[in-house]
């Protein structure tokens, strides 16, 4: 008995470390931001291919990713595909707005706003394509459609 | 008899030579300690002492010999035991000293593998003088005095609960004063409620390991003996484990050599202490208890106000003196350490164990470890909450640590210790380490590469190639990325009338690894800077396919390049660390105007350390030329000189008619740190001012015509090589995802981006991992030297955004960087 009331000063600090062994460190819970964006974030690696499928993939993606500007030129491509083109520029837009510095994005947007009759902003978007690669041959053809459009449309 | 305050002074000078002793040693035994300390020779004081270590030591020896004086003496018959110890230490260390006054041991090591033997025998005369003290110096109060009781666990638990809530308040003042000014009172609150659940928990932690000692103490029959043993027992495995886990890593030490010095150390340090402690007086009327001797400067309680004061104090300016000094931290976790324990032994003094009832505090320890450990279990999910309440990422528990942590040292040292942040699984931890520890034997296979698939037409354009990569220079330092600067006009207009990548990074933190890939082109693992290394050495291939001449001022290429080269090694005399980009191109203009006779164009490369942290941190952090709101002054200066004298470099090149006949790069090995999230300086970090990198490109009008790029897309310094290839007329081999590409192509070519592909980076010195994606506007990063992942977004040039890391982003990136890991092992064949 007197063997047990000595070692009960020990019981406790020992518990404790006990206690302490077990639960450090703590794990902090994982963060769920949302719906699984597992497959979403791989997508730019290899996006699907055109098609209804790929268009509901894209769209489904590009809400639980809405900051992915490789999705959104890829969900674009796909309204393109689809005889889309208001969509497809407002895409390419929000894409742009996350990747200014991305020609690519910057010649589809001319292109598109050439389709639709808006030379002027095919010629900004055009210019800012061709300050990022300057000398591309394909901007430089671009450029020359957008003035050749311009002049056949003048009087 | 020595008066005790010259014992105490000459044996910590003796212990003070014996440790920096094993420190060289243990500098040795790392190659990356090695070559990043001691190689370019950083410390001078350090050279000096190496150069003049035997007559250190036989000074040590003398002195140490004065403070074993008394035990050398006749003793009685009871005690000769310790004579003979002393005097077989006498005669011991008296032979090495005359050994080492015949052969200097200390400048023939040089990176060899005797660095871990050096290291540990370097502890034991430290070991062997505490030794002779323990059985010297005998007091009573410890010998014969049985009648000394255990520490109340009730003095244990008060004195650890006014020392939690006095640090805390302490360091959560200094933190306010610190931080950021903008930051929310819902993220102050929750700092408030994290730190002091941080701090409750680690005294609670200690009071319940102190507790269990004392415990364990009071079953013996002599309890106040049997404390004190288990106390320096304690201490010494304290210390060795805070080496072994926080210090050596660092530095690149292997799991057994961590282990084996941390040990000595740890013992050697303890030892050393309590020889001290037994050299006390203890007045008569009050027998402190064996934990009080041992960790308490006072023991009256009669000024602990001054005491504490005195300690803060120290700490602070210890901590503010070393901030922008540390390497990783560990300094500063060290002043953590010792400033937490000297607290903790000031309230140990001011808690009288004779006024507590004796065993209250049992019951205390028990209670106060539950609630600490609750609520440190409860606050994360309580963060969370607040964090979805008030839309505000940044108080979600991954982040907002991250952010205490950067504010006080104190905070990331429990942070680290209590909380794991990391979600490493499947052995991805193990893995990576495994892949970043190059010590012992594994060996690596330099393949042969070529970037050229057929060799330069021999009508090409041979220009003059000038690569300037200054060490640690940072994109945002440079108007032409950041409209804030003004102090860099000419980088401006060189950048105006040539190509800025907006988007260029370095694939390695750090120069070891950084330069080999530049000069290889290819992203490059350790170990790579071996003779074979000329393989796959593309711009040396280069310089000797098309005769250049090369002038160069680049340490690192010492190492690897070809004795058959020919090169002109320009400032060769200045030690790597005193390189300077203003000195370099007065010689080099000295050594392109005395070679106009010579056909050959000329191949250029320098890496100035101008404004290494070594260099900005050197003479108290001055500016050169005063103040720089919104900068580091003492960079940002230096960025201003270097500036002016490459503005005078361009001047010359137009004036001899030869800038038109120019490629020159202007780059980074990597950027640096400047208190960012309170890190300074790059060592083992994959930070994002830290892989960022400037790239300026400067063509021939002619070439410059010819070409197109795209200065958005993400680009590497490893496409250097291959872009020179391109530009001198070579058709270039697509050689893979470990390598560069060009930057130019014709102008009607296609332009190949990379927003598709994830890119692994690497820290040259630690186990450190990243993963760049989105072209580059996406960075993850595994550092499993502070065991933490990050990651950020990077869409906006100047200021990083992190980002939380959850559960699919994390799974992703570690599959990809595990990936990338091993496709990098299996190009090398890494063999372990």
């Amino acid at each position: 008995m007197s063997s047990v009331r000595d070692a009960a000063p020990l019981l406790a600090p020992v518990a404790a470390l006990c206690l302490f062994a077990a639960a450090l460190p703590i794990a902090l819970p994982a963060p769920r931001l949302g719906p699984s964006s597992e497959a979403c974030l791989t997508l730019v690696d290899a996006p699907p291919q055109a098609g209804a499928d790929a268009l509901s993939a894209l769209e489904r993606c590009s809400a639980i990713a809405p900051h992915d500007a490789e999705l959104l030129e890829d969900l674009g491509a796909a309204y393109e595909a689809a005889q889309a083109p208001a969509r497809a520029e407002t895409t390419y837009r929000q894409a742009l707005a996350l990747d200014p510095d991305a020609a690519g994005l910057r010649a589809r947007l001319a292109r598109l706003a050439l389709a639709r009759g808006d030379r002027k902003e095919a010629r900004r978007q055009a210019e800012a394509a061709l300050r990022l690669q300057p000398n591309r041959r394909a901007l430089l053809d671009l450029l020359g459609v957008i003035d050749a459009a311009s002049g056949a449309a003048r009087p | 008899m020595i008066f005790p305050i010259v014992f105490i002074v000459l044996r910590l000078l003796v212990a003070a030579f014996f440790l920096l002793t094993a420190v060289y040693g243990v500098l040795n035994c790392s190659p990356f300690a090695f070559d990043m300390f001691v190689r370019p020779q950083l410390f001078p004081w350090l050279a000096q002492f190496v150069a003049w270590h035997h007559v250190w030591f036989v000074g040590a020896y003398t002195a140490s010999l004065v403070t074993i004086a008394p035990a050398l003496r006749r003793q009685p018959p009871t005690r000769r035991g310790v004579r003979a110890f002393a005097m077989a230490y006498a005669l011991v260390l008296g032979a090495a000293s005359a050994w080492l006054l015949v052969h200097p041991y200390l400048p023939t090591l040089w990176s060899a593998g005797q660095g871990l033997p050096l290291a540990l025998l370097s502890f034991v005369p430290i070991l062997w003088l505490a030794l002779i003290d323990h059985l010297s110096v005998r007091p009573a109060w410890l010998w014969r005095d049985r009648s000394g009781e255990a520490t109340p666990a009730s003095s244990i638990l008060v004195a650890c609960g006014r020392a939690a809530v006095f640090l805390w308040g302490m360091h959560l003042a200094r933190a306010v004063n610190l931080g950021e000014q903008a930051r929310s009172a819902a993220a102050w609150g929750l700092t408030g409620a994290w730190t002091l659940t941080l701090t409750a928990v680690t005294f609670a932690v200690v009071a319940a390991i102190l507790g269990a000692v004392s415990g364990v103490a009071a079953l013996s029959r002599a309890p106040r003996r049997a404390e004190y043993a288990l106390v320096v027992l304690l201490a010494a495995a304290g210390i060795a484990e805070f080496f072994r886990r926080l210090v050596f890593p660092t530095l690149s030490l292997s799991p057994a050599e961590s282990a084996s010095v941390a040990a000595f150390l740890g013992v050697s340090a303890a030892a050393t202490w309590s020889a001290f402690v037994l050299r006390r007086r203890v007045p008569a009327d009050r027998q402190p208890t064996a934990i009080e001797l041992f960790v308490s400067p006072l023991w009256s309680g009669e000024r602990t106000g001054t005491a504490l004061v005195a300690v803060i104090a120290t700490a602070f300016f210890a901590q503010h003196l070393m901030a922008r000094r540390d390497w990783d931290f560990v300094v500063q976790r060290l002043i953590v350490i010792v400033e937490w324990t000297a607290v903790f032994g000031v309230m140990m003094g001011a808690s009288d164990s004779r006024r507590v009832r004796r065993w209250a505090g049992v019951p205390g320890i028990a209670a106060a470890s539950a609630i600490a450990l609750a609520a440190l279990l409860g606050l994360p999910r309580a963060a969370i909450a607040l964090a979805a309440w008030t839309r505000d990422p940044a108080l979600e528990p991954s982040i907002s640590l991250g952010r205490y942590a950067t504010m006080e040292s104190a905070f990331r040292l429990v942070g680290d210790t209590l909380v794991a942040r990391r979600g490493f699984d499947d052995g991805y931890d193990r893995y990576l380490q495994r892949a970043a520890d190059y010590s012992g034997p594994v060996s690596i296979t330099i393949p042969s590469v070529q970037y050229a698939a057929s060799p330069a037409p021999p009508d090409a354009q041979r220009p003059d190639v000038f690569v300037f990569v200054v060490d640690s220079l940072r994109r945002d330092y440079l108007s032409t990325f950041n409209p804030a600067v003004t102090f860099t006009p000419n980088f401006d207009r060189f950048a105006a009338d040539g190509f800025a990548f907006r988007n260029a990074f370095t694939r390695h933190g750090g120069t070891e690894l950084a330069m080999p890939s530049i000069w290889a082109g290819a992203a490059v693992v350790r170990k790579v800077v071996a003779p074979d290394f000329t393989h796959m050495n593309a711009l040396e291939q280069l310089v000797n396919a098309d005769r250049y001449r090369m002038a160069i001022n680049e340490h690192t290429a010492a190492d690897f390049l070809d004795p058959a080269t020919r090169v002109t090694a320009i400032d060769a005399a200045v030690p790597n660390v005193d390189t300077d980009l203003c000195h370099n191109l007065t010689s080099l203009e000295g050594y392109l105007d005395a070679s106009t006779a010579d056909p050959a164009p000329v191949f250029g490369l320098f890496r100035p350390m101008n404004i290494h942290i070594l260099n900005t941190m050197r003479g108290g952090q001055r500016s050169l030329d005063g103040d720089y709101p919104g900068f580091f002054a003492p960079y940002a200066s230096r960025v201003r000189r270097l500036d002016g004298c490459f503005g005078g470099f361009i001047s010359y090149l137009k004036q001899r008619g030869r800038y038109d006949r120019s490629i020159i790069i202007v780059t980074a090995d990597h950027g640096d740190s400047l208190g960012e999230d309170g890190n300074w300086g790059h060592a083992v970090w994959l930070f994002p001012e830290i892989v960022r990198v400037p790239l300026l490109v400067h063509l021939p009008s002619v070439l410059k015509a010819a070409v197109t790029t795209d200065v958005g897309r993400l680009a590497f310094t490893t496409d250097i090589a291959p872009t020179l290839y391109a530009l001198l007329g070579h058709t270039v081999r697509d050689l893979g995802p470990m390598f560069g590409a060009p930057l130019f192509v014709p102008s009607n070519a296609p332009l190949v981006d990379r927003r598709r592909e994830s890119f692994l980076l690497t820290s040259s010195y630690g186990a450190t991992f990243g993963l760049l994606r989105h072209n580059g506007r996406l960075l993850y990063v595994s550092d499993l030297t502070e065991w933490r992942e990050y990651a950020y977004d990077l869409s906006d040039e100047l200021a990083a955004a992190p980002l939380v890391v959850d559960d699919d982003l994390r799974r992703v990136s570690q599959r990809l960087i595990r990936e990338k890991v091993a496709e990098a092992e299996r190009f090398y064949r890494v063999s372990r």
